[in-house]
């Protein structure tokens, strides 16, 4: 499918948005975390566990 | 190519100022007491952060120094850029892609070209080409830094490229001698070589390389009506030649000045899909 290169701008600020707020939806935020802080991928497998 | 009344050229810059300013905010607010305080530090902000602390995130749970889980977000969104459109991020976003693209246009100015004619050859004497034996080579060293990076995370307490951080050094206030250096030196190589640090040291790039060659959302060429004249080669910052046979190369930025710059309709065009 063609794009109309006026389009493209729009479409890489989109999915940079989306891609961002999903992260941020999946608990990826400073108030979750804070710095240096946060629980490992591992840990998390190990509590659904 | 398409109607010419839109620029495509224009909204880059535009996208790119706002990714300049963005960033210059963050070091602003980085030199304010309590930033961290306040949903996390500069650093916090880096897309490439996340790379740096994800493999001790995974294995201890906990981040490096001066990155949080915002990293990921961020690194996410980059990632989402990538997955559709590849090294958009860098020809787009990245303030720092930004920076060198104004510096190397200063070079030109600076340098003896007054008004730079879209698709003919620059007079001025900077930004120079790299000998292609040494640009070939210098190029992996990229994917070098990246991996050593990778090993170095696992046994740093700060991100291992913290104190080289170019980021920083241009924007983020709170300098170091050695960010002094790394600032100096990245403004002469930029203004000396175009792109310099995306061509030969971003390990960023190097990451998001990889996506140039499965991203849905690309340039096409159609070889009836390509001509070969060589302009769309003429304007590629990442100096990639004979571009209409190269629009999937891992160097290539996806700026789109090729496709800007070329002259016959239809000649280059956006996709998406992969067949």
């Amino acid at each position: 499918m063609k794009i109309h290169p006026r389009h493209y701008p729009t479409i890489i600020l989109a999915a940079f948005v989306v891609f961002l707020l999903l992260g941020l939806l999946l608990g990826f935020s400073p108030e979750r975390g804070g710095e240096g802080g946060g629980r490992g991928f591992l840990f998390l497998l190990e509590a659904v566990a | 190519m398409t109607a010419k009344t839109y620029s495509l050229a224009k909204s880059r810059r535009a996208i790119q100022w706002i990714g300049v300013i963005g960033a210059f905010v963050l070091g602003l607010r980085h030199i304010m007491p309590g930033e961290a305080s306040r949903g996390g530090s500069f650093d916090s902000f880096c897309p490439f952060g996340a790379v740096e602390t994800l493999l001790p995130y995974i294995l201890t749970g906990h981040t490096l120094k001066t990155t949080n889980l915002l990293n990921f977000s961020i690194m996410l969104g980059v990632l989402g850029v990538a997955l559709v459109a590849g090294r958009a991020f860098c020809g787009w976003m990245c303030p720092l892609g930004a920076i060198q693209d104004f510096l190397a246009a200063w070079g030109r100015r600076l340098s003896g070209e007054r008004n730079h004619m879209r698709g003919k050859a620059s007079k001025a004497r900077f930004p120079i080409h790299m000998p292609a034996a040494a640009d070939k080579y210098l190029r992996y060293a990229k994917y070098l830094i990246l991996a050593l990076i990778l090993v170095a995370s696992l046994y740093a307490v700060y991100p291992p490229l913290y104190e080289f951080c170019p980021v920083r050094a241009v924007f983020g206030f709170k300098m170091t001698t050695l960010l002094w250096s790394v600032l100096i030196t990245f403004i002469v190589t930029s203004a000396f070589v175009e792109r310099a640090w995306c061509k030969y040291l971003c390990p960023l790039g190097a990451l998001l390389a990889i996506f140039n060659k499965i991203s849905p959302l690309r340039l096409v060429v159609n070889h009836a009506r390509c001509n070969g004249c060589g302009r769309c080669d003429v304007e590629c910052s990442m100096g990639i030649q004979d571009v209409p046979e190269r629009l999937r190369d891992a160097e290539c930025i996806q700026c789109l000045e090729c496709l800007e710059t070329c002259a016959r309709d239809d000649s280059l065009s956006l996709k998406l899909g992969w067949k």
